[in-house]
């Protein structure tokens, strides 16, 4: 099963190499693919249930236990869902490059299910390069713009600087096991050295894939310029995939963990999400915005492991291995979701005639209702509010948080979570704000930009990729305990609690579907009372401020509605007066001082480019001096190979006797 | 029997709204209106032969409309108020949680009927949300260590029997203080809000209201009425459990009805006295309100 849906998977990246894509070839392709993706949907559920099944070949460079088929799991689901969007992106492509977009795109999605399932260190490191590699070349398909080649190169050289750590991290356990299997890797007692370096290592290769500060500056980059079902994908995949390798990392690998290591991630992802929240406050860029959350997200999903890292290294509360579920279900809950966010963002963006500032949209739930559901599911969810599934997996790393507070074991421990469980409630509060700001702007009546049209013809292959994700996101709302089905399987070492059933974490009682159905009834009665009452209704003009209509000049804009939280953080912010998107003759006739108020584009909050400025620089000087070894003369290079070599023999004869 | 007791409670709400402008008329040596004017103003606006909206609106506007309403019920009806046993045990966290959804809707109302006021409601919904909430969020919090849960009713149980030691009543009372604030915050009443201003400089809640008329008027005014009634009770079950030896239920009742309006004097006579607090200068209350409660939960955790 898993090897019919690998060979196809293969098949689909091999063909373009040899024949010319069409866009009918594309959807058939997809198709093919959408069959593969539910073969490993099924082969994922088989593990979980212990049903055998034979494969074509085997492998040992393959090994799926249960925390892969968990990923997997995501990803097939994830994988359906933006195969049959990429059916509807299809059709807007380039069509001189739709060989290009197959091949990278099959490469992509193949080496991420390589990725997760390869159980040896270098075919691991080559698939993590294709998938580098292959996602780089989608991010730069529009090579002809400048912000797409900077953008480019920014995730390149900050995806190979994580490549090396990963090597690094890889390193002590190649040498103590003398093997390059993981499965030679679990109960492997590496000195207290190696195991800081392999943490560091760990944290700063896979971190910086999903966006740990300071290496997090490629994804707000990055991620806007991609296809968007690329976007998606790696939003809501490819970020993931480090916590799959750090949960390896952490549960089996690295025996003899510290409590203070707990620290450092709590600590590091709090600056990263406190960077993010600012940030994201003042993006009026769409696809950025979601960028933004996206950070925040992988924030909470890191905090999470987090407290599984205190579990491994305390290990002296059983309570606390229900918290070990919460990763794992906030990294399921926010694939679904993000992938829905991204898909219908580009949806809009496309439907404007590529207009990538959200406010400048309006009046989208009257003229597209259908979409408007969609949006406001997917919007609930990504702001964490309840009944649907954000609020449920934040609630559990709530409570594993307060959990670990009231334990009191250790007073630094305490503080720390502390600091962090601060931090998640400010962040729930303000992606709130944001969501809501979003959601209103984009589909309640403003009209702020009426040069603005909206094409409503609707594409059935996009409808059918947003129900896949809504029916999982109700899933994991109203049936959250299928996480524990999973969870129960994959620490079944732990000894985990069988008691998620309704979500009962701690002591509290979150029953999502009681609470959703009382709220519908409640919701419905009042609405039959209020139709019952005889009544009229007019629609009428409001109060215009003494104009004769509704205009942009004289509305709310999207900054307008956080002024007032702006006002009061102004201090973090750093100001830039640029007048860079007006005319100089639209300058000309405007007072010089009226217009040099803030360009909202560019606002920069803890300058990070400035480290980058710093360290490119210092390259760059050692980089000049070295210039002067290449002298493009033969005999000079060979004399440099001596040199290497008898360093080389010098080294091995002074230390190894 | 709770039930009814909750809806003869839902059928008192409006009589807290005449308590409120009696205590204020008597305050400033006016005549007060009858304690049924409220009842009036609702059958009035129910009543109504005309609805107008705004011809903006979409469906976003009826289905906030009736969320807001149904989660405001939903609260009102299911945390326990003044009896022991209530239907769901809810927690804290649940509470406020399932209450963002209404402010959810309630920001989604406001875009979507397009009205300049219902903007300037929501900026400055925005502005005093994320003030407040992580304040509240942190109330929670601290009750939650001192007592080991997030249940109200165990809460409630534990301050009713006194059973902690002298330094935990300390931080509970000054809990109590923070959280009287952020009720206040909360239901924009003074020193925050002034709901009887219908200046655009000054007002909050009141901004909401301004082109809202009939039936959504009466919708909207009664949640608001219920939402503040709810948090009251919330205090009152949190920070003044004593039942003073009643067992009854219709007594204990009565004490509930009487506390909430000995609160609500209390609230409204102190509103008399003090002055509102320009919209920026907010934040100095409530990052004060925040650092101190975190100063007690480090304290807590230091002990």
């Amino acid at each position: 099963m898993f090897s019919t849906a690998l060979i196809l998977i293969s098949l689909s990246v091999l063909y373009p190499l040899f024949f010319t894509i069409t866009q009918k070839k594309i959807k058939t392709w997809n198709y093919i693919l959408i069959i593969a993706f539910i073969l490993l949907f099924i082969k994922s559920i088989f593990v979980f249930f212990g049903i055998s099944n034979t494969e074509f070949f085997t492998t040992s460079l393959i090994n799926i236990s249960f925390l892969e088929a968990f990923f997997m799991l995501i990803f097939s689901i994830v994988g359906v869902a933006i195969l049959f969007y990429s059916n509807y992106y299809s059709s807007f492509l380039n069509k001189n490059k739709l060989n290009y977009y197959t091949i990278f795109t099959n490469i992509f999605l193949l080496s991420m299910l390589w990725v997760i399932v390869s159980a040896e260190a270098f075919t691991f490191l080559v698939f993590w390069e294709f998938m580098s590699l292959s996602s780089y070349f989608l991010v730069i398909h529009e090579s002809d713009k400048q912000e797409s080649r900077i953008s480019g190169m920014w995730y390149i050289i900050l995806t190979h600087i994580g490549m090396f750590f990963i090597l690094a991290s890889f390193l002590p356990f190649l040498i103590e096991s003398k093997s390059s299997f993981f499965s030679a890797w679990q109960n492997i007692n590496l000195s207290y050295n190696s195991l800081l370096l392999v943490f560091i290592a760990s944290l700063i290769g896979f971190g910086g894939k999903s966006g740990l500060f300071p290496l997090h500056i490629w994804l707000p980059k990055a991620h806007p310029i991609a296809p968007s079902h690329i976007s998606a994908l790696m939003s809501g995949f490819m970020v993931k995939l480090p916590v799959l390798m750090l949960l390896k990392f952490y549960l089996f690998f690295m025996t003899g963990i510290d409590i203070r290591f707990a620290y450092t991630l709590l600590i590091l992802w709090a600056i990263t999400a406190f960077w993010w929240i600012f940030n994201a406050l003042i993006q009026n860029n769409i696809k950025k915005f979601l960028a933004y959350s996206t950070i925040e997200n992988m924030w909470l999903i890191y905090v999470a492991l987090g407290i599984v890292v205190t579990w491994i290294a305390t290990k002296n509360n059983t309570v606390l291995a229900l918290w070990v579920i919460s990763t794992l279900f906030h990294t399921f809950n926010h694939s679904i979701y993000k992938t829905m966010m991204f898909s219908m963002a580009w949806s809009l963006i496309e439907r404007t005639h590529h207009n990538y500032d959200y406010s400048r949209l309006w009046w989208i739930a009257k003229i597209f209702p259908v979409f408007s559901i969609f949006f406001l599911v997917a919007t609930i969810a990504i702001a964490w509010i309840p009944p649907l599934n954000g609020f449920n997996s934040e609630l559990t790393v709530y409570s594993a948080l307060i959990n670990i507070i009231s334990w009191n074991a250790d007073k630094v421990l305490s503080l720390v979570s502390l600091f962090s469980l601060i931090l998640v409630w400010m962040m729930s509060v303000l992606a709130f704000v944001w969501f809501a700001k979003l959601y209103t702007i984009i589909f309640a009546w403003n009209a702020r930009d009426t040069s603005i049209k909206l094409d409503t013809k609707s594409n059935n292959c996009e409808y059918i990729s947003y129900t896949i994700l809504t029916f999982w996101i109700l899933v994991l709302s109203f049936v959250p305990w299928i996480i524990n089905l999973f969870a129960s399987k994959i620490f079944s070492f732990i000894d985990t609690p069988k008691t998620l059933l309704s979500i009962q974490i701690w002591d509290i009682n979150y029953m999502p579907v009681l609470i959703s159905i009382i709220l519908i009834i409640l919701a419905s009665l009042s609405y039959m009372f209020y139709k019952s009452i005889a009544w009229k209704e007019e629609k009428m003009d409001v109060w215009n401020c003494w104009y004769p209509k509704l205009i942009a000049k004289s509305q709310y804009r999207a900054e307008s509605l956080i002024q007032a939280i702006r006002r009061v953080y102004k201090w973090l912010y750093s100001e830039t007066n640029s007048l860079s998107h007006i005319s100089k003759v639209e300058w000309k006739s405007y007072y010089k001082k009226y217009l040099s108020s803030i360009d909202y584009k560019r606002w920069y909050f803890l300058k990070v480019h400035f480290l980058y400025e710093k360290l490119i620089n210092f390259v760059w000087a050692i980089s000049t001096k070295l210039k002067s070894m290449q002298s493009w003369v033969l005999q000079d290079y060979v004399s440099y190979m001596l040199l290497t070599l008898i360093i080389t023999i010098l080294y091995i004869l002074v230390f190894n006797s | 029997m709770y039930i009814l007791f909750q809806l003869f409670a839902l059928a008192l709400v409006p009589l807290f709204d005449s308590v409120i402008k009696n205590v204020k008329a008597f305050w400033n040596g006016r005549k007060w209106p009858s304690l049924l004017q409220t009842y009036y103003d609702f059958y009035k606006l129910f009543t109504k032969k005309w609805q107008f909206i705004s011809k903006f609106t979409s469906y976003l506007t009826i289905l906030a409309i009736f969320v807001i309403f149904a989660v405001s019920l939903f609260l009102f009806f299911f945390i326990p108020v003044w009896w022991n046993a209530p239907i769901l045990d809810l927690s804290f966290f649940i509470f406020f949680y399932v209450w963002s959804l209404a402010t959810f809707f309630m920001i989604v109302y406001a875009m979507d009927n397009a009205t300049y006021f219902w903007w300037l409601w929501v900026e400055r919904e925005f502005f005093v949300m994320a003030l407040v909430e992580p304040i509240l969020i942190l109330v929670i919090a601290t009750l939650a260590f001192l007592f080991w849960t997030t249940d109200l009713t165990s809460i409630h149980t534990q301050i009713l029997n006194l059973d902690f030691p002298f330094i935990v009543g300390f931080m509970v009372i000054a809990l109590s203080v923070i959280c009287f604030y952020v009720l206040l915050a909360e239901n924009k009443r003074f020193p925050f809000d002034n709901p009887a201003t219908h200046l655009e400089l000054t007002m909050i809640h009141e901004a909401m209201l301004l082109e809202t008329n009939a039936k959504h008027l009466a919708i909207m005014e009664l949640s608001s009425k219920i939402k503040l009634v709810t948090f009251f009770s919330l205090f009152i079950y949190i920070f003044f459990p004593f039942t003073f030896w009643i067992t009854n239920i219709v007594w204990l009742f009565v004490l509930w009805f009487i506390k909430a309006l000995v609160l609500a004097f209390i609230i409204w006579t102190w509103e008399i006295f003090i002055v509102k607090i320009r919209i920026f200068k907010y934040q100095n209350v409530f990052i004060f309100l925040f650092l101190l409660n975190i100063f007690l939960l480090i304290f807590y955790i230091l002990k």
